[in-house]
């Protein structure tokens, strides 16, 4: 069985093989051998090199959450993720990073801003977070209001990139 | 004086709220909760025996709304009401409220607080106990003036919140050009969280520690001290690893230390649980930074290595009870790991959300205090820590290896905490050498990015073994809204349920 996954930024490829009843899972090329696996309502825990390691599972909508180690991972079917964004590439939407509360508008539709320029000020779990510009633009529309609540990816202001 | 507690109406939240309702519930008191909108449903409403909702989806209107908690106390008939930490522990008005509606404040009287909260008079008294400060400015309001006393200061300064704790309102500024952003960053951040946007300029030692001493006093005029605890790992003022004893207080040390905290404390006739905080600089010379006023999250480590109940000796304070004659000197060691819902890799930003499962730890020697349950929406209206392990051991560093082991064992499953970073940091060289100071997280681990392929791996071969097994519930729903793309893994582990499980 051949899985292909979006985890964050990352894409992973998954296959699951077996073999004189051992199963193997290849994560990216790496060969990961399970020497058992036991489910319950709520966990998969696999025992790899004889280390036991209990997993929380959860799934919605095809997407997998696990947590292990600290960690929580949402493994999402790659058909569905989203292109890579190239981080360098100018983003002519500015989306809010986090949860939160706008306490500040800093730009006007109509301004010019440079690199760094702060944009607007959110608060989350009473952080102060100031949204920067990453290139030089004109901003096009304002979409928010101080006060107002916005949710992690929602479109805060629309920037035109400026060529000097 | 003496005035028995039958009733307590805890004025906060989350995981202090259900510790406090603990303790109240073993001395046979009667425990009232309080909730804004978005704590309906939170744990804290169900660890109390009663709830009242202050309405609100806001601290302000909610846990910072005096008039709504003097209602709901009367309401309630609650006799008395304990603060917690945060919201109002600290203020003045709040604690002279609360014994005005004939109530009992389980806190320090409004005079101490008024006499600690506001850091400018707290140095003062300070210095006036002979406890060493370090120097300082006011800030003027005028730029030309507020750079050139921060230049006779000697940059690096910090610019301080006079009101609140917890690093909220806090800059520090390398040079005069940054100190009038600083300045009104730090008021507009103090204005929202403490409704008191007055700051000061404080001299910045370099390579400070952060090390405080728990007092307590009762209303016989008798203070104490439970040694000291170590915060020095900190991002942005935010302490995540506290610990008890420090690893570099000597006895001697430990002495001049408890005595200035237990001097500052009695000189204002300090009752109830209290923290004097010092940043201690590389030559081991301490320097008074200020007098939290209430209990501290880092409180359970003291109670782990001095095998007491502080919120028990607060009710018993409260209703005039006598402290002991000398407190319990530490044994073993304790470190507490703060679990928050921020994103290490991503700058640190808050990611709160729904907690789609989570497991807590247990076993010897871990306390895990925790609000957190299946399903619960962490609301984003407030502070973003979720829960606090803490894990006692003979010594530091088998203690280290307890906290590593639990905090291996609490999954939160849904949005990412800062328990990589934790479980990172545990690990270290550094942490064993105890070579952190309170700048060390922000100049060294700003751009943490998580190194630990192995958990990833061991989360990938389960979601293939999950898939696999046909146990996800999601996959059909994808492969009905997916009919007309292209075959992904859904279809194909449709394909393979058709075919059948050998």
């Amino acid at each position: 069985m051949e899985l292909r996954f979006r985890v964050g930024s990352r894409s992973v490829d998954l296959v699951v093989s077996e073999h004189d009843g051992r199963t193997t899972v290849t994560i990216d090329g790496r060969e990961v051998v399970l020497d058992d696996v036991a489910f319950d309502d709520r966990s998969v825990t696999v025992t790899i090199d004889g280390v036991r390691r209990r997993v929380l599972v959860d799934s919605e909508r095809g997407h997998v959450h696990a947590a292990v180690g600290g960690h929580s991972f949402e493994f999402i079917p790659s058909e569905e993720a989203a292109a890579d964004q190239d981080s360098a590439r100018f983003c002519p939407e500015i989306t809010s990073p986090m949860p939160g509360k706008v306490l500040a508008v800093l730009v006007a539709a109509g301004d010019i801003v440079e690199p760094d320029t702060a944009l607007l000020l959110l608060e989350a779990m009473k952080m102060e977070t100031t949204v920067r510009a990453t290139h030089r633009a004109s901003v096009v529309e304002v979409r928010v209001v101080a006060g107002v609540m916005v949710g992690p990816g929602d479109v805060l202001l629309r920037l035109e990139e400026t060529l000097d | 004086m003496a005035r028995p507690i039958r009733k307590l109406l805890i004025a906060n939240r989350s995981e202090i709220a259900c510790r406090i309702a603990q303790t109240a519930r073993e001395m046979g008191i009667a425990t009232v909760a309080v909730y804004a909108e978005p704590d309906a449903g939170g744990e804290h409403v169900r660890a109390c025996d009663q709830a009242l909702a202050l309405g609100g989806a806001s601290s302000s209107e909610s846990y910072l709304d005096i008039d709504k908690l003097l209602a709901a106390a009367r309401d309630s008939g609650a006799d008395a009401v304990h603060p917690g930490y945060g919201f109002l522990a600290e203020r003045a008005d709040f604690a002279a409220a609360v014994e005005a509606a004939g109530l009992t404040f389980v806190g320090p009287t409004a005079a101490s607080i008024d006499a600690m909260g506001d850091k400018i008079r707290a140095r003062a008294a300070a210095e006036a106990s002979g406890v060493p400060v370090l120097p300082s400015a006011p800030v003027t309001g005028d730029g030309e003036r507020d750079r050139s006393a921060a230049g006779k200061l000697g940059f690096p300064v910090l610019v301080k919140a006079a009101a609140g704790g917890g690093g909220r309102g806090m800059r520090r500024v390398d040079d005069a050009a940054a100190l009038s952003e600083a300045i009104a960053s730090a008021q507009r951040e103090a204005g929202s969280s403490f409704g008191d946007d007055r700051v000061y300029i404080e001299k910045f030692v370099v390579g400070p520690r952060h090390i405080e001493i728990q007092v307590f006093g009762d209303t016989h005029g008798h203070v104490v001290h439970l040694g000291e605890r170590e915060c020095s790992v900190q991002r942005r003022h935010q302490k995540i690893i506290e610990e008890a004893p420090s690893p570099v207080v000597a006895a001697q040390m430990r002495t001049s230390m408890g005595k200035a905290a237990v001097d500052l404390a009695a000189s204002i006739g300090y009752r109830g649980a209290g923290t004097v905080e010092f940043v201690v600089a590389p030559d081991g010379q301490f320097y008074f930074l200020e007098m939290n006023t209430r209990l501290q999250v880092e409180h359970a480590v003291t109670e782990a290595v001095t095998n007491t109940d502080l919120v028990r000796w607060q009710l018993e304070v409260a209703m005039g009870g006598h402290l002991p004659e000398k407190a319990p000197s530490a044994r073993g060691h304790a470190i507490e790991c703060r679990i928050c819902a921020e994103d290490p890799a991503n700058g640190f930003l808050p990611s709160a959300g729904r907690v789609r499962r989570v497991d807590h730890p247990r076993g010897v020697g871990i306390r895990v205090d925790s609000a957190l349950r299946d399903e619960w929406n962490v609301p984003v209206q407030f502070d973003s820590m979720l829960a606090k392990v803490i894990a006692w051991a003979p010594d530091r560093a088998q203690a280290t290896r307890r906290m590593i082991a639990a905090l291996e064992a609490f999954p939160i499953l849904g949005f990412t905490t800062n328990t990589a970073f934790l479980l990172e940091l545990l690990r270290s060289e550094r942490f064993a050498r105890a070579e952190f100071f309170t700048t060390t997280l922000d100049a060294e681990f700003a751009a943490w990015k998580p190194a630990d392929e192995t958990s990833f791996d061991v989360a990938a071969a389960a979601v293939a073994m999950l898939v696999r097994s046909g146990r996800t519930r999601g996959g059909a729903t994808v492969k009905g809204a997916a009919a007309s793309r292209i075959a992904g893994p859904w279809e194909t582990l449709g394909a393979w349920r058709v075919g059948g499980r050998a």
